[in-house]
């Protein structure tokens, strides 16, 4: 029996396959295909203090094994997220994760300290990356010093584990890794979407309403292993590591490097049951190769 | 909403440029109603990567039809498959058409036809009286309508350049029969809905609007297809597809949910 179960900070979590946020709405909109606790955990769609209608349309785009997205976080707000979206988690099995993003680190605190007792949470992540928003998002990931007062002010605010994700459109991720584990983070999360447009050349414009969005998919891929390499180097708190993974050899990549958890995204688009084929697939080569638990693989590629 | 995978019974190009699938799928064809559609798996390596969305355009016993017109690289790749090949679908996703009492009067302009001929044939079956109006650019483009005829009490076709039907747009001819008295359909490219938007507005009246956009997840989860509407922004794939002309206040894209941008 293989164990799959991984550990960041004080929260354990079954198998090491999660989805991630922004990819899986508020955790009931797969549920027509498989229950959410077949997943290690599930990374709920980024909320902020108010609600916010996100960015003009067309939001998506697909671009060569990929696509990208300009959401702008529409999302229904943090006292929805508690009334409404939590509650409607009750009584269904798995780890749900909120993802917060504050305008400012009051922002951020605030909404910290409210979800402290909200229900059926097992994580924070703050979301100090995403590309797509004009104030907060990606304007904190990209300061090393902003990003550690921000998780310090969060890791204050919350007594659940606390993960920070991170943005590559940096000139060094480590540097930014490192300023989250200073102020307090369990983990770090990688790599949020690379900053990317594509043109209408008909129309001589920009597709996207927001002119500029967010790249994911497996053409991302090398660039996510590359940095998951040299931040699990760079810092002692787990990665949870993502960015273009599709199949189970794409995961074994990323545990080689030195993720100890992995999100999914783009690739729950193609095939909603990718992240359980991508469980038994890891499964099947941990066998193969006679390990008994994923833990023997994370980081093994850096021996 | 379930994911299956699909026999794909039979093949057909009603037209050059133009594809209909039908698909072996009992458990989807079951739970569908008109203005429902499905997504396709287009390819089983990392690109295309999305799934493209096709409505409905009609339930034959256990089997799924769409008809889609070949416009990009996903469409390309699907409009090969060969008869017999195993085709991953997901459905049926998404608001259907509310269906009530009145006499029907459905607007189709180009491959926005596909959900209304699944609406025509279920009014058809509850002995409700259609009106089919089908505009497109030419008549190479008018398709079906053999079909269409059978499953509506009139049938009226344009096309822009005059070469079947009327010459002109869909839309004059649609102004006549936007009354009180009549329940109003529609789907096709923006144009020609907001034209149509005009006259029902004009009037105090509403109708039915089935959109589409580009989609990700297309199972209401990622926001990527969202709209602005009245009622804020709400997602094509499941508070949608179908929306009163009252509340839209974009409409994103140019075609009825058949389309492929990619």
């Amino acid at each position: 029996m293989i164990d799959l179960s991984i550990e960041i900070g004080s929260l354990r979590l079954k198998n090491p396959v999660t989805a991630a946020s922004g990819t899986y709405g508020y955790g009931t909109d797969y549920l027509s295909f498989y229950p959410p606790g077949k997943l290690g955990a599930v990374f709920l769609k980024g909320i902020t203090r108010r609600p916010s209608s996100g960015n003009a349309a067309p939001r998506v785009m697909e671009t060569p094994s990929g696509m990208l997205n300009a959401i702008g976080l529409q999302n229904v707000g943090l006292e929805s997220f508690i009334m409404e979206k939590l509650p409607a988690l009750d009584g269904i099995e798995g780890v749900f994760i909120a993802n917060i993003a504050g305008e400012t680190i009051e922002e951020a605190s605030e909404i910290a300290r409210a979800l402290n007792d909200a229900p059926n949470l097992s994580a924070l992540e703050l979301n100090v990356s995403c590309p797509n928003v004009r104030q907060g998002g990606m304007a904190f990931g990209v300061s090393p010093a902003a990003t550690e007062e921000i998780t310090r002010a969060v890791r204050q605010s919350t007594t659940l584990p606390l993960i920070v994700k991170l943005t590559p459109n940096v000139t060094d991720i480590t540097e930014i890794a490192r300023a989250a584990q200073s102020g307090g983070a369990d983990a770090v999360s990688l790599i949020n979407t690379l900053v990317g447009m594509v043109i209408d050349i008909e129309r001589r414009r920009p597709v996207l309403g927001n002119l500029t969005g967010g790249l994911s998919g497996p053409a991302i891929r090398p660039v996510a292993v590359r940095m998951v390499w040299d931040v699990y180097r760079a810092v002692k708190i787990p990665v949870i590591g993502m960015g273009g993974i599709r199949t189970w050899r794409d995961a074994i990549e990323f545990f080689l490097a030195g993720s100890t958890a992995l999100s999914m995204g783009t690739a729950v688009f193609q095939d909603p049951f990718a992240p359980l084929e991508v469980m038994d697939g890891v499964r099947k080569y941990l066998e193969k190769c006679g390990c008994k638990s994923i833990r023997d693989i994370i980081g093994a590629g850096h021996e | 909403m379930k994911k299956k995978v699909a026999k794909l019974l039979e093949t057909h190009t009603p037209a050059p440029g133009y594809c209909l699938h039908t698909y072996d799928a009992p458990e989807i064809a079951s739970m569908a109603e008109p203005g429902q559609f499905i997504t396709v798996r287009v390819s089983e390596a990392s690109h295309p990567i999305l799934r493209r969305p096709f409505s409905i355009l009609s339930i034959e016993g256990d089997a799924v039809r769409i008809l889609f017109k070949i416009k990009g690289e996903g469409t390309e790749i699907l409009s090969r498959a060969k008869k017999g090949e195993l085709v991953d679908i997901i459905g049926p996703i998404g608001t259907p058409f509310s269906i009530g009492e009145k006499p029907a009067v459905l607007v189709a302009g180009g491959i926005g036809m596909a959900p209304l001929f699944f609406l025509a044939k279920t009014l058809k079956t509850k002995g409700q009286k259609t009106a089919f109006l089908y505009g497109a650019k030419t008549a190479a483009d008018i398709l079906l309508p053999d079909e269409i005829g059978k499953i509506s009490d009139e049938f009226i076709v344009a096309t822009e350049d005059g070469s079947k039907g009327e010459r002109g747009l869909i839309t004059e001819r649609a102004s006549s029969y936007l009354t009180e008295e009549r329940a109003v359909y529609s789907c096709g490219p923006e144009p020609m809905l907001l034209a149509l938007r005009k006259i029902l507005d004009s009037r105090g009246l509403s109708a039915q609007f089935s959109l589409e956009n580009y989609m990700a997840c297309g199972v209401g989860a990622c926001q990527g297809c969202s709209i602005e509407t009245t009622r804020g922004f709400l997602r094509v794939c499941v508070d949608g597809p179908v929306f009163s002309s009252r509340d839209i206040v974009t409409i994103p894209f140019s075609t009825g949910i058949g389309g492929d941008k990619a």
